[in-house]
């Protein structure tokens, strides 16, 4: 299995997904005109992923997103639930969220992204942006 | 097009290093051209002078010398005549041998090419001549008698002496031989020559028309020339003086030398010197410059012609070769051509395909226009309002819509997923199944249309379970007003701002948008149920507005922003508030362009129902 690497654009994020180091990493901002498109293969990966992932790995993810457009939050939260399931079937999941402070429509989305899921779940704010 | 036709302008480089190309050529053929005649011209010139001059020098003096040796022995012989010894002893007297003596010296010039010969008696001094008679009587006091004593004095067995006849034109030379002892002379025997025979000699060495050739003796007089007139003369009367020194000057050395000078005609001669062997004679040869070369005048006409030949084939051969060189450029060119009209048609296909899904968007447009509320009905809802409604792209998937039941009214401000065309779509589905759901039953309870509207959305786009092929549908704020007091909000992801003097309240919607397939089939919207008071003014709006980015760190304008507008405009007319929400947003985003759909409006009420129209802010793209 191979390092999702897709490089941001601007209305893109930057998607590395790093199989070995077993961490997911989300940056930038989400608004292209087709999200599914641009979500399709990332799930794909992310389902063979986590099929093949042990129980005893610890997956980190970190998203940073500081804007998703309607369609790009569907897929996000499709994204999110592949992962609680994951996590509800005994794999060990972290995900944190980072957020700018002072954008707090980042951090009521990932509240309400929050509030759905079980898995092990930090809002963290960083200020270096 | 512009560049196109300025590519195929006459390339103005190509023309410079042809122009300067041929110049090189020019120039170099005329300089290989100049060079090789004047090199021609020196060869010509030395050989001139190292040879020809010096054959010719050489030919004349060996002739004369051979003439002169010749003389000589004749000479010698005549001296040595024993009959002339006795009768020379004897005193002339003996008949028999004068007889024999006259007869041999006239036989010399008779069968002989002498001009004179003779015999002087040293014992009678009397000269005996080819005629057989005595001309003259020597005397040491007669100056024409002075060769005689001088050549006895010399004491040399033979000797030359040289004499120019003035009448005659010509110069005599005498070959002088002394009968018996050199210390006791008898007598001087000899022979003239006239030289003048050597003038058709001289003639035909001559080299050309305005050439000369003279003999002259160490003082510079010329005993012979080609010119009989000049004979006699002295050469100082036809060469530069300073030329005549300069010979003059150097004749001892007996080497042949040459000069060259510009004569009173201001023609470039040559002059070569050449010394005599058998006496102390010089050759001199004078040759204008211009006869030596005269030939090489056809070498130069014909240096030149050769040049020009091959100046213009060169020249020809050159731009052949320089137009197929640079046709591989001018191929490409060509081809460039053909890409850019194949670019141009395509061009022109797409912008009409452009054009006609422009056409076809822009007539959606007045389609969704129309299914929107127009503004003059709005007016008649409102005490005052303001709406901007900024699709991102001609149309797009906010809208707004309202509903009048006598004195109700329900108003709404909604997002459809997406922007553009699908998003446009999105809002008929939206609009005409709320136009159909909002009745006289449901329209007091925003939050039961809402939840129909889910439904109906979800059964419209099939989305009622997981395995839905699409997930779309909309964020929606609905507003109810009685037509009184009391206004009942419900909202799916959507907020009401609400602003009542000092105070600013925000009605959250519930946190589930409309028709999504994470959306259940029986999820329950929540209305939120107010008294309105005169002059609360109420704010509805997407998340285009809240979502667009801008700024320094390009960071979503934001709630915070959102609510700041209101707290500090709120004073004013709506109509007047809409210039600052659009104002503050437009100076947000800078140069980043529209993310989104955007709508806002804000409205309040005239709580005695009146409807009066008066001048609203619209604000539509």
């Amino acid at each position: 299995m191979n390092i999702l690497h897709i490089e941001g654009s601007r209305s893109t994020p930057t998607v590395i997904f790093d199989c070995d180091k077993n961490l997911l990493f989300l940056q930038g901002q989400s608004y292209p005109e087709n999200a599914f498109k641009f979500y399709e293969p990332i799930f794909q990966w992310l389902d063979e992923y986590l099929e093949k992932l042990n129980t005893d790995v610890l997956v980190q993810i970190d998203f940073n997103l500081p804007y998703i457009n309607t369609s790009s939050s569907k897929c996000i939260m499709m994204l999110l639930e592949k992962l609680d399931k994951a996590h509800e079937s005994g794999k060990g999941i972290i995900l944190n969220w980072y957020y700018h402070e002072d954008n707090e429509s980042e951090l009521e989305c990932a509240e309400e992204f929050k509030e759905d899921l079980s898995l092990p779940f930090n809002i963290i704010p960083r200020e270096d942006q | 097009m512009e560049i196109n036709k300025n590519m195929f302008k006459p390339d103005t480089e190509v023309k410079k290093v042809t122009l300067f190309a041929s110049f090189i050529i020019i120039l170099s053929i005329l300089l290989v051209g100049s060079i090789s005649y004047i090199i021609t011209e020196k060869e010509v010139v030395n050989k001139l002078k190292s040879k020809d001059l010096a054959t010719i020098a050489d030919a004349i003096s060996s002739k004369i010398d051979g003439r002169i040796q010749r003389a000589q022995e004749t000479s010698l012989i005549l001296a040595q005549d024993p009959e002339m010894m006795h009768w020379v002893v004897n005193g002339e007297r003996d008949i028999v041998q004068q007889n024999n003596v006259l007869q041999r010296i006239s036989q010399l010039t008779s069968g002989m090419d002498y001009s004179n010969s003779f015999v002087v008696s040293n014992l009678t001094g009397h000269y005996w001549t080819e005629t057989g008679q005595i001309i003259d009587t020597m005397s040491p006091t007669d100056p024409d008698d002075q060769w005689f004593y001088r050549t006895l004095a010399a004491k040399q067995r033979v000797s030359i002496d040289i004499d120019y006849n003035q009448e005659r034109k010509d110069t005599f030379v005498f070959i002088n031989a002394i009968m018996g002892d050199v210390n006791k002379p008898l007598a001087i025997t000899g022979v003239g020559l006239s030289l003048k025979e050597f003038s058709r000699h001289f003639e035909a060495f001559k080299y050309g028309e305005n050439s000369h050739l003279w003999l002259i003796d160490k003082e510079g007089n010329i005993y012979l020339s080609n010119d009989l007139s000049h004979n006699g003369r002295h050469v100082i009367d036809f060469l530069p003086k300073e030329v005549t020194k300069a010979f003059l000057a150097t004749m001892d050395q007996e080497i042949s030398s040459n000069q060259e000078y510009k004569n009173n005609q201001g023609q470039l001669v040559d002059l070569i010197s050449y010394p005599l062997a058998s006496t102390d004679w010089l050759l001199l040869v004078e040759i204008p410059r211009n006869e030596t070369v005269a030939f090489l005048n056809t070498i130069k006409l014909n240096t030149l012609l050769a040049s020009i030949i091959v100046l213009v084939s060169i020249t020809f051969f050159f731009i052949f070769v320089s137009r197929n060189l640079t046709d591989p450029y001018k191929k490409a060119l060509q081809l460039n051509q053909q890409l850019e009209e194949q670019v141009a048609a395509r061009t022109q296909e797409l912008s009409e395909k452009n054009q006609k899904l422009m056409d076809s968007i822009d007539y959606a447009k007045r389609i969704q226009e129309a299914i929107l509320p127009s503004n003059h009905k709005l007016n008649t809802f409102f005490k005052d309002y303001f709406l901007l409604w900024k699709p991102k792209d001609l149309v797009g998937g906010d809208f707004y819509w309202s509903k009048r039941f006598d004195k109700e009214l329900l108003i709404a401000v909604g997002d459809c997923t997406g922007h553009g065309v699908p998003g446009a779509l999105m809002t008929m589905i939206t609009i005409s199944v709320l136009n159909q759901i909002a009745d006289e039953e449901t329209k007091a309870d925003p939050a039961n249309i809402l939840q129909k509207l889910n439904i109906f959305i979800k059964e419209t786009l099939n989305q009622e379970t997981k395995e839905a092929l699409t997930d779309d549908g909309l964020d929606i704020g609905l507003c109810y007003f009685n037509g009184e007091d009391t206004m009942v909000f419900a909202g799916a992801k959507s907020s009401l701002y609400i602003k009542a003097n000092e105070n600013i309240q925000i009605i959250k919607g519930d946190k589930k948008s409309i028709g999504y397939v994470r959306t259940e089939k029986d999820y329950y919207y929540t209305n939120h149920t107010l008294e309105i008071k005169p002059g609360t003014l109420f704010y509805l709006t997407t998340d285009g507005f809240l979502d667009q980015n801008g700024g320094s760190n390009a960071n979503s304008f934001g709630k915070k922003r959102f609510i700041e507008i209101i707290n500090g405009s709120y004073q004013k007319d709506l109509s007047e508030q809409g210039k600052v929400f659009l104002n503050e947003l437009l100076n947000y985003m800078g140069d980043e362009s529209q993310r989104d759909d955007i709508t806002v409006m804000a409205f309040t009420f005239d709580l005695f129902g009146r409807e009066e129209e008066s001048c609203r802010y619209i604000e539509k793209s």
